[in-house]
């Protein structure tokens, strides 16, 4: 496998392995959200920074 | 008046989240991908069509972030109309309807075209059908007509059967695309030798990468149809913003899976080329020659294929039929378009009279119009569409991330919205290649919309409830000065900052705006304002009564939902120069550091502003504490405790030492001096030892009249990570307090222009 195919392999995965993260944490944030209540930016960012 | 009124009309909510889910992949996996594919091949090479999908679908997932967040907060039908009302006014909001509208239309008219040149060619391959080019397109043209007509009386029969035939259709689009993917992974793991298929991996460099990338992103377009559904969702704050990141995510894995499966489709041996070379070569049709390859029997293959074409091009003819008609009902809901498009079917429960309009625009489109090109300006509108919606994002957070109620709050914000923009910015380039009429006809129809704005909308378009409104206003006579705004809640409140403001405003000769906000619950109409306005009108007066003497005065009393968003728009409207509010002493959130109303309006106010608390009464300030470690805000504070300080008592600079950060405390003040007032007291510099910085302030604050504190300068959203150390102080210092924020540096310039 040449350089190129490597890192394009590399990318690829990295992109669609970025996906799946941003998507599987949306996923859990939104069902935490919706079962503590809906609240203000403010404060669900607040929750996140506490590892809610 | 009563015309002036929204039209009241309500959408019955049936859809769930599988329904929203399938809508959105319905309208993105449309013509898009089988056009796409072939061209990808040939401009990019075997890998660059799998990169090509990987990263435009992780920039539309950044893009389906913001509209995920935004949708979860505005759940109403109208999507980016809606976002750009709250987040730019009424403006940016009509055009953003107005694109939003002619772009879903006119793609809605593409993919009956694409229904009706599939199917037909499809029939004549049968033999059951023999026509001349001329009569095949006469033909196609009609049976599109046919088609869009049919899926128009299915959305006029309601969302339940537009959302269930809507899924129904992407249902079957999805599990030929599947067969087609699976099929593919079988045949390469069967025959390892197809994977060499892959070589070279980017035959024209990683440049042609951008090209490509710019050129297919439309495939993406789609998910922001979920945003209209808002009226007619179930749970849609949680179900919304689900459905807009599953179906990205699910496009960009069927994308990958698909182009995969093109590429390994074709045998080295059974064409005269390098595979990816003969794909290309077939452009537009690359996909289905390629895929007619994968399965026994070329019949069964451009069966499949058809069969796939006409369930993705029916599923999003039904998903853009839908989102024309949301974007034109919540355009005539706000009456940006005539009362008539909000009207709802008794019997139906949907918007006939926009689905009529709506309907018009696609037959017509599709009957008559040379539709590939309309539609390269219908993605161009798309593209315009998905910056807006990330510019709302970041000021919708910013300005009324307090008052909206959330249901999804992206992280790193506001990193993904950033790199969206630019990452779009970048492939919109290379939209230039694409045809030189829909750079004519989207200019044409965005002028279109502007006039019928400025001759229609702006004077017919109903007030909503985010809008901050005018009721009282006198100004004093003309004449220039330092404009200080006074924001008074009510009578004790104005006691409570008239001395402070007096000393203030004889120190700058100023002019003084006193502002009050009359905040009005959210379920009573803005229209019932007045009744809540008395206790302010009388804090008002009582300022007045204090300082018309000695300053020119101006009076405003607006009514709004939230009075931080109605004082900072009042700050930049009137170019004020140092705001003055007072501050109960204790936060009744735990989201917020001071207040509800201090934390954003220190934040986001482009000027000076100065906070008191029990500063009321005829007490003087004779001995001051200025706890000082560097910064603009900390200058700003000397200055204003030069202000307040008695000129016979004493002001104190006062820093904790620390040995990682040293600083000068003697040289700072020295620095700072000249910016106090003449005949202010005189300034001592004191250094305390401590390893608790808030314990030493507040211990040294015990002996003092006063202490003036500058603010934290980390942004709004970083401080509810951790309390910073002014905050502490403030909420705990038993002493009169003043706390300061400078204007001033490229993030005030930044505030008050943009």
């Amino acid at each position: 496998m040449d350089g190129q195919t490597l890192l394009g392999c590399l990318i690829a995965a990295l992109a669609l392995g970025a996906m799946t993260a941003l998507l599987i944490w949306s996923q859990r944030s939104i069902n935490r959200i919706a079962r503590s209540g809906f609240g203000s930016a403010r404060e669900i960012a607040k929750d996140q920074d506490r590892g809610g | 008046m009563a015309d002036r009124a929204p039209v009241s009309a309500e959408l019955s909510r049936e859809l769930s989240l599988f329904h929203i889910t399938m809508m959105g992949l319905g309208m993105m996996i449309g013509a898009g991908v089988f056009i796409g594919i072939g061209i990808s091949i040939r401009e990019a090479g075997p890998g660059g069509v799998i990169l090509t999908f990987a990263l435009n679908g992780l920039i539309a997932l950044f893009t389906a972030m913001s509209f995920a967040e935004l949708s979860s907060a505005v759940p109403r039908a109208g999507g980016t109309y809606n976002f750009a009302r709250i987040a730019f006014g009424r403006g940016p909001s009509f055009m953003a309807g107005w694109m939003e509208w002619f772009a879903s239309a006119v793609a809605g008219s593409l993919y009956a075209v694409v229904f009706a040149t599939y199917t037909l060619q499809f029939v004549s391959e049968l033999g059951l059908l023999k026509l001349s080019p001329a009569h095949l397109d006469l033909a196609e043209r009609g049976v599109a007509m046919a088609t869009a007509g049919v899926f128009l009386y299915i959305n006029y029969r309601g969302a339940s059967e537009t959302g269930k035939i809507g899924a129904l259709f992407t249902l079957g689009q999805m599990a030929f695309l599947a067969a087609i993917a699976v099929v593919g992974i079988v045949v390469a793991i069967f025959d390892p030798q197809r994977v060499a298929n892959f070589k070279p991996f980017l035959p024209r460099g990683w440049g042609q990468l951008l090209v490509t990338m710019g050129f297919v992103y439309v495939a993406f377009e789609g998910f922001e149809v979920i945003a209209q559904a808002g009226d007619e969702t179930i749970e849609p704050r949680k179900n919304i913003p689900k459905a807009m990141l599953y179906s990205v995510f699910f496009a960009a894995l069927t994308y990958v899976a698909v182009s995969f499966a093109t590429v390994v489709a074709v045998r080295a041996q059974a064409v005269d080329a390098a595979p990816w070379e003969w794909i290309g070569s077939h452009g537009k049709r690359g996909f289905g020659m390629a895929v007619s390859h994968l399965l026994p029997g070329t019949f069964l293959g451009h069966m499949l294929v058809t069969l796939a074409v006409i369930f993705s091009s029916t599923s999003a003819l039904n998903a853009t039929i839908y989102s024309a008609t949301r974007a034109s009902y919540a355009m005539g809901r706000d009456r940006m378009l005539p009362g008539a498009f909000a009207r709802v079917s008794a019997a139906r429960r949907t918007p006939w009279v926009a689905l009529l309009f709506s309907g018009g625009i696609i037959l017509a489109v599709a009957g008559l119009m040379p539709t590939e090109d309309v539609a390269g300006s219908a993605s161009i509108m798309f593209l315009f569409v998905f910056f807006l919606v990330n510019a709302c994002v970041i000021k919708i957070r910013y300005n009324m991330g307090d008052e909206l109620t959330y249901g999804f709050v992206m992280p790193l914000f506001p990193v993904f919205p950033i790199v969206a923009i630019v990452a779009q910015a970048t492939l919109a380039v290379h939209l230039v290649h694409m045809s030189p009429l829909a750079w004519v006809v989207a200019p044409a129809w965005i002028v279109a919309g502007a006039a019928i704005y400025l001759v229609y909308s702006r004077s017919r378009a109903a007030p909503t409830s985010d809008e901050i409104l005018v009721f009282d206003e006198r100004a004093a006579p003309a004449g220039d000065g330092y404009r200080i705004m006074v924001a008074v809640a009510n009578p004790d409140n104005a006691l409570e900052l008239v001395r402070t403001t007096y000393k203030l405003c004889g120190a700058k000769d100023a002019r003084v705006e006193l502002l009050h906000m009359v905040p009005v619950p959210d379920p009573v109409p803005l229209t019932d304002a007045g009744k809540y306005m008395l206790a302010g009108k009388e804090g008002v007066i009582e300022v007045m009564m204090s300082l018309g003497m000695a300053f020119p005065i101006s009076t405003t009393l607006r009514y709004c939902r939230n009075i931080a968003r109605g004082i900072v728009s009042a700050v930049r409207q009137k170019r004020i120069e140092m705001l003055i509010l007072g501050w109960h002493g204790r936060p009744k959130a735990r989201a917020f550091s001071l207040g509800s109303t201090v934390d954003p309006v220190i934040e986001r106010s482009p000027c000076h502003v100065v906070v008191l608390k029990d500063c009321g009464g005829n007490r003087a300030f004779r001995r001051v504490l200025v706890p000082v470690a560097g910064g603009p805000n900390g200058a700003f504070a000397l200055e204003i405790a030069g202000i307040l300080a008695e000129s016979d008592g004493q002001i104190v600079a006062m820093t904790v030492a620390d040995p990682r950060r040293p600083f000068d405390v003697d040289g700072f003040v020295a620095e700072h001096l000249a910016r106090l007032p003449a005949g202010h007291a005189p300034v001592r510099a004191r250094t305390v030892e401590s390893d608790n910085v808030v314990e030493a302030i507040l211990a040294e604050a015990a002996d003092y009249d006063l202490v003036v504190l500058g603010c934290t300068r980390e942004p709004l959203l970083w401080q509810v990570a951790r309390q910073t150390v002014p905050d502490t102080i403030a909420r705990r210092c038993p002493k009169p307090l003043a706390m300061v924020k400078a204007s001033g540096g490229i993030r005030s310039w930044l505030r008050r222009w943009i």
